[in-house]
């Protein structure tokens, strides 16, 4: 069984063709990313699925209280799993990592976890003793490109979505109770800010030696690239960014060169993405937690009534 | 009883001891070679045809699948991925396993006079040879006359995009389909069904290269985008129309063709 597939002359020379006619396969613009598609859950907190176009992903964030490392007792755990199994793509190997998995868990890691967007002092408990230790399950179930961007934003939805439990210290310090949902409300997390990764892929029209000794910089960018726009690219950077116009990361790995300009144009670009997708999460967390009040609400009432 | 649902397990709706009347089966039925009794396999609508005669009847469950398994006398559409001998390595899917395309499988081909089929090709061909437990092989020639009838190498001015099983059969075998009908209407195309789930499709001249272009400097590359723009706007519309009710169908196929 061939475990890559195999892209047709076809398809290929039609996508160059229309990329140079200035038109993508699947009609978006250059610069427009595939509208995500956000289901939340009702029952359980931080429980988020994300259909960003045909990729899909699942992302479950948890709790559990744990003892800080020794040498920063103040700071709670945080942790991503990133697991790409072959249900998504045949391509993906179940028992070894290869290096585009590693890769894009590592980029999505280094965007969300060292871009310290989640607010780890916040997380203790008592120090040096108990922490909150939060831990994030990133499952992709369907590749069709850009898991990078997708696993980015489904991550910092979930951790908006997340609600610990509430806890109260007795004792003097040396007992806690965690109290269940029903008991408290539950807490959020505090989330700093929210970094928005945006994948840019390139392709060079033209001369391929004439484009690596820099004489011509015709190249084109996609934005969001689907299967078949990844399979075909001649290189790709990732830039995250946040709503506070900061820069977290940039990731270029090889593939062909390009001008430093059109970086800082890309850079400009992205960051109405970012606001949009910022604001996206924003107000679909909004409307979700309006929904679960009213839902509250209304079962209070009903106990009420019994009565 | 033709039309109904039925699912893996239930019984046919047809009496399979009546000795009176032959039965054929077709695709998700399967016949115990111990009892000679015969189950549906798939779940889908059943379908039941005897002729007036009542002498025989053809049973089959139209269903919707996504892995394609060759059967004799499919035609399909598959991709060259390499050379073995005298023989390509075509792929009929994705994922899937390579069948043979004989070299001299295609019509005047001899030891020397070869066709030259490169990789990422595709050709249209049909399943000469399926049988699960050695290599499926595929032929280009028509067997009735021993001429090309159709097959061969499919040009690279046409795109090709994947439907699901189910859309490419109603496409090909459907003579009252109305999705190809609909699409004449718009404009004028060339296409290649193959029942793998694989199309080709070409609106007027599909994309010229540029060295063709080139040399043909009548026409500019306003008219060349044109067809470009439509055949991808056509296979747009074709992908659509698997998940649409036939009331919206004027609706998509106006928004594929929005900016042709």
């Amino acid at each position: 069984m061939s475990k890559n597939i195999e892209v047709s002359t076809n398809e290929k020379t039609y996508f160059l063709e229309a990329l140079k006619s200035g038109i993508r396969l699947d009609s978006r613009a250059f610069d427009e990313i595939r509208q995500p598609e956000i289901t939340l859950s009702k029952k359980e907190y931080g429980y988020v699925e994300l259909d960003w176009g045909t990729t899909k992903l699942a992302v479950r964030v948890s709790a559990e209280i744990r003892k800080p490392y020794e040498d920063r007792p103040f700071e709670g755990l945080f942790m991503i799993n990133c697991e790409i199994s072959s249900m998504s793509w045949p391509h993906f190997d179940n028992q070894k990592n290869s290096n585009d998995e590693v890769l894009i868990a590592r980029i999505i890691e280094k965007a969300i976890r060292r871009s310290n967007s989640l607010d780890l002092e916040s997380l203790c408990i008592i120090a040096g003793e108990k922490v909150w230790c939060i831990t994030v399950d990133l499952n992709f179930l369907n590749y069709d490109g850009n898991f990078i961007d997708a696993g980015c934003f489904g991550v910092m939805l979930a951790l908006h979505h997340f609600k610990k439990p509430d806890i109260s210290i007795v004792n003097g310090g040396e007992d806690i109770i965690v109290h269940d949902v029903n008991e408290r409300q539950p807490v959020p997390l505090s989330v700093l800010h929210v970094p928005v990764c945006l994948t840019y892929s390139f392709y060079n029209p033209g001369n391929k030696e004439s484009n690596l000794k820099g004489e011509d910089d015709d190249e084109i960018y996609l934005l969001d690239a689907n299967l078949l726009e990844e399979q075909n690219r001649e290189g790709s950077i990732v830039i995250t960014l946040n709503k506070n116009r900061e820069l977290i990361q940039l990731s270029k790995n090889g593939g062909i060169p390009i001008n430093a300009n059109v970086l800082l144009e890309l850079s400009f670009k992205s960051m109405k993405i970012v606001d949009r997708l910022t604001e996206k999460i924003k107000e679909v967390i909004k409307k979700h937690e309006a929904e679960r009040y009213e839902e509250l609400n209304l079962r209070l009432l009903e106990v009420g009534a019994d009565r | 009883m033709s039309g109904s649902l039925i699912i893996p397990g239930d019984s046919l709706p047809i009496d399979s001891r009546d000795s009176e009347i032959k039965t054929t089966i077709g695709p998700g039925i399967y016949k115990n070679p111990q009892t000679q009794s015969i189950i549906p396999t798939n779940a889908g609508v059943i379908n039941v045809q005897q002729n007036k005669a009542k002498t025989t009847q053809l049973v089959y469950v139209e269903s919707n699948s996504k892995r394609y398994i060759p059967q004799t006398n499919d035609f399909v559409i598959g991709i060259v991925t390499g050379v073995v001998g005298e023989a390509y390595k075509v792929l009929l899917q994705d994922f899937s396993t390579a069948v043979l395309l004989s070299m001299m499988a295609f019509p005047n081909a001899t030891k020397k006079n070869r066709p030259n089929l490169k990789i990422g090709q595709a050709v249209y061909a049909r399943v000469s040879q399926a049988i699960p437990e050695i290599e499926t092989e595929l032929e280009c020639i028509d067997p009735t006359t021993g001429k090309e009838g159709g097959f061969g190498l499919l040009d690279e001015s046409g795109y090709i995009f994947t439907v699901n099983l189910n859309f490419a059969r109603e496409l090909l075998f459907n003579p009252n389909s109305i999705f190809l009908e609909k699409l004449a209407s718009r404009c004028k195309f060339e296409i290649a069904i193959g029942i793998n789930g694989k199309v080709w499709i070409k609106c007027g001249e599909g994309i010229k290269l540029e060295k063709e272009t080139s040399e043909e400097e009548g026409k500019t590359p306003r008219e060349n985008t044109r067809d470009l723009k439509s055949t991808l706007a056509a296979a747009r519309y074709l992908t659509k129309c698997q998940k649409i009710s036939v009331e919206s169908l004027d609706q998509v196929l106006d928004e594929a063709f929005k900016n042709v």
